[in-house]
């Protein structure tokens, strides 16, 4: 567990410049900005430091005792706010530095600009929360580059006629196509669609003295062995410890935003690995802890000046929580695809990014060809629903599909509702005794009804590929999720936003958000490259106030 | 633990990670070679078992079996996999034992409804044990939304909880003690290299030779 490389060890009293919460897409980039800029910085997180050595290819080791994600965490759920929450874990992250960027699947194309002005252009639907950001996407291309080189994504720029405007191109080229991206490309032309090879946060080269990617399959859920796959582990955090001015301390849960009483944030409170508490002060603090966490920190961070939790006046910390909609469906082939190989995902449409209003259904999506599942996830869950399950025939079903089988990944809009929230549970504590984690959400029909017109699409382009059989997974309202955005949206007017277009809170001048919770739209799915460039973002926005004695 | 999860928890150690989680997961590789040795020892000597008693192994060894029979391939008894799930719940997660030998307790009670005068899974015929598993099969498919919370904390029954140790046990890296020869992967055409090279599968194969006139 010692981080690979020296870093400095300030001291609790140390008034650091900035205090970072969470080490994951945000945080590992945050603390490479702000250190390599000259701020002394203290990186907080709940999870171990793990290296490339700690990780392999074990699937039973891997979901029985990887300590990647936060499974096992107290947290309640419920669809809507009427009822009483049940323990059960609905939001699932990262939970190691490196965050979900260590081991998600690594799709990381950029948002378009309409996700950025989709209220102004499309108009609001009744009842939703739909905003226009405070930034475009001509602000944050910039930092959406930077993504592209410094933490480094395999893509070809002009081979999607949707994508937005690129400044430069991608530093690697895409990863080789495997035979699933192969079909859906043969499948989805013959409908007149645009497959593009997908943007991946894979090295197909060596790039900024870091391997390039060996195939052997295993991105979602596992950590990269080679260093290949584009986490902020393998890419921001060696550069910040490099500075000597950034200090990544694990096994550190933070419980508490600690205000003085004129309202400004000193620090944060934390456990560490011993459930002993600490106190580290700082002269800013930055949540990028999620957005699950950050919301909930705020909510736990109460006083008497800040009753509703800390940086709510406006009431909308943990409102508008989005998990981005999504169906799944299956296709067999005649021939073996041996998709288990290299990395998840090889070619993407974004044919249905805006949806021709001739349908009727708010905002769009996209699709993905993949295979994801490793041995045991394929044997229990890879099949047909109607599949054999024990005996001679699941052992035949197991045989025939496992090569000869690929997934389409359809992913869109979740509309930004009030009534979908991160709260804290009345009753239900989580180990430290703080109340857990309340998950409240249920899809919006038009969300729903967005995945059953995807899914439709994705079944002709099965059929269209091929398939001698295809078969669909039930849409259904979302109980649990990995993505978790929205909960801390970012605005210009502080009584509908917690945080302003620098990140910084309203209510608190020194106090910082910056993750999956700044989100104001979702997206169509895939939201880490923006996490990833709202974070180089943020920091720039930082620097520049501090240079200027503004926090 | 969460109520409602803890029980149905299926290979997860939730406890073990908390504070030891990452220290335990750096002791792992020399303990699971101990494991597999102590595994194929076992097999060796015949029914050994750390954690079951030789009843409750026979019946969850006739469990695999209906999962996995050995048939024109071979299955969960050439894969080993009663002694994986027994070293597993010995070396790794000793805290989900008791909700293990439930489902196995369960199991038996299913099979003494349907026979009344037999007491074990195992005594049964194996067209007997298939009418059981008939009539108590209720394993989902789970939805791919639902995929990850099958395996980050599941909602299941003891038939699936005995099913999901047997898939594990058949399909788990060999390193493990079970999935023995690799039987298990070889049934899916799963090769378990570290590394690939392109072309991967037959249809970018055929593109990278011009074939894809289709």
């Amino acid at each position: 567990m010692t981080p690979p490389i020296q870093q400095p060890k300030f001291a609790l009293k140390d008034k650091v410049d900035f205090v970072v919460v969470g080490s994951g897409a945000a945080g590992g980039i945050l603390a490479k900005e702000l250190s390599s800029n000259g701020f002394k910085v203290v990186v907080l997180e709940q999870g171990p430091f793990l290296t490339e050595k700690d990780f392999g290819h074990d699937e039973y080791l891997n979901f029985a005792h990887g300590p990647l994600v936060n499974h096992g965490q107290k947290q309640s759920f419920r669809q809507t706010e009427q009822e009483v929450a049940k323990p059960a874990l609905a939001a699932l992250y990262g939970k190691m530095v490196g965050g979900g960027s260590v081991h998600f699947t690594a799709n990381c194309w950029r948002f378009h600009e309409i996700d950025f002005i989709e209220a102004s252009k499309k108009g609001v639907p009744a009842g939703t929360g739909m905003a226009d950001w405070p930034i475009t996407y001509a602000d944050l291309e910039p930092y959406y580059t930077k993504v592209d080189w410094e933490v480094g994504i395999s893509g070809q720029v002009g081979t999607n006629p949707f994508e937005p405007y690129h400044s430069k191109p991608y530093p690697v080229p895409p990863m080789p196509v495997k035979s699933s991206g192969v079909l859906f490309e043969r499948g989805a032309k013959k409908l007149g669609y645009h497959p593009f090879p997908a943007p991946l946060a894979v090295l197909s080269q060596p790039h900024n003295n870091r391997n390039a990617c060996m195939h052997c399959g295993f991105c979602e859920f596992f950590g990269c062995e080679m260093g290949a796959k584009s986490s902020t582990l393998a890419s921001t955090i060696p550069v910040a410890l490099k500075t000597g001015r950034c200090e990544i301390r694990p096994f550190s849960t933070v419980t508490r935003v600690e205000t003085d009483e004129h309202g400004r944030a000193t620090g944060v409170a934390y456990y560490d690995q011993n459930k002993a508490e600490h106190f580290q002060s700082a002269r800013a603090v930055v949540l990028a802890a999620n957005g699950a966490e950050t919301p909930r920190l705020l909510l736990l961070s109460a006083t008497k000046k800040f009753p509703n939790g800390l940086a709510n006046s406006s009431g909308m910390v943990g409102k508008y929580l989005m998990f981005n909609s999504a169906s799944f469906l299956g296709g067999l082939f005649e021939h073996p695809l041996n998709d288990y190989k290299t990395v998840a995902v090889t070619r993407v449409i974004h044919d249905f990014y805006e949806m021709d209003p001739k349908h009727g259904i708010y905002g769009g999506g996209g699709m993905d060809a993949r295979f994801d599942l490793t041995p045991i996830a394929f044997a229990q869950a890879g099949l047909p629903m109607d599949a054999p399950k024990w005996g001679s025939a699941y052992k035949a079903a197991l045989r025939q599909y496992y090569a000869n089988t690929m997934y389409i990944l359809t992913h869109g809009t979740s509309l930004p509702l009030a009534t979908n929230n991160i709260s804290l549970d009345p009753t239900l504590k989580d180990d430290h005794g703080l109340p857990a984690m309340r998950v409240t959400y249920k899809d919006h029909a038009d969300d729903l009804n967005l995945q059953h017109f995807l899914n439709d699409r994705a079944m002709e382009v099965l059929d269209a590929a091929g398939a001698q059989r295809k078969w669909t997974y039930p849409i259904g309202e979302q109980n649990f999720a990995v993505h978790l955005l929205g909960t801390c949206r970012m605005g210009n007017d502080p009584k509908t936003s917690v945080i302003n277009a620098d990140h910084r809170a309203h209510d608190v001048p020194n106090l910082f958000l910056c993750d999956g919770s700044s989100f104001v739209t979702s997206g169509r799915g895939q939201p880490t490259m923006t996490i990833m460039a709202l974070a180089f973002r943020a920091a720039d926005r930082m620097t520049a106030l501090a240079k200027r004695g503004e926090i | 633990m969460i109520e409602g999860t803890s029980s149905r928890r299926l290979f997860l150690k939730q406890s073990a990670l908390g504070i030891g989680g990452a220290v335990l997961l750096n002791l792992v590789p020399e303990a699971l070679q101990a494991a597999r040795r102590e595994a194929n020892a076992a097999a060796a000597a015949g029914e050994k078992f750390a954690v079951f008693s030789p009843d409750q192994g026979a019946d969850v060894k006739a469990f695999a079996a209906q999962i996995f029979p050995t048939d024109d391939t071979p299955g969960a008894n050439e894969a080993n996999v009663v002694y994986f799930i027994d070293h597993v719940l010995d070396k790794y997660e000793p805290e989900n034992r008791e909700e293990f030998l439930n489902s196995v307790k369960s199991l038996n009670q299913a099979t003494s409804q349907m026979f009344p005068g037999t007491t074990h899974f195992s005594e049964l015929t194996p067209k007997q044990q298939a009418e059981v598993i008939t009539k108590f099969e209720t394993f989902k498919r789970k939805r791919r939304a639902d995929l990850l919370g099958s395996i980050f904390g599941t909602d299941a029954n003891h038939f699936e909880t005995i099913r999901t140790y047997v898939i594990a046990g058949f399909l788990s890296d060999p390193q493990n003690g079970g999935n023995k020869d690799m039987v298990g992967w070889q049934l899916l055409g799963y090769d378990g290299m570290a590394m690939h090279e392109p072309p991967f599968g037959f249809y970018d194969a055929e593109l990278l030779k011009g074939g894809d006139k289709k």
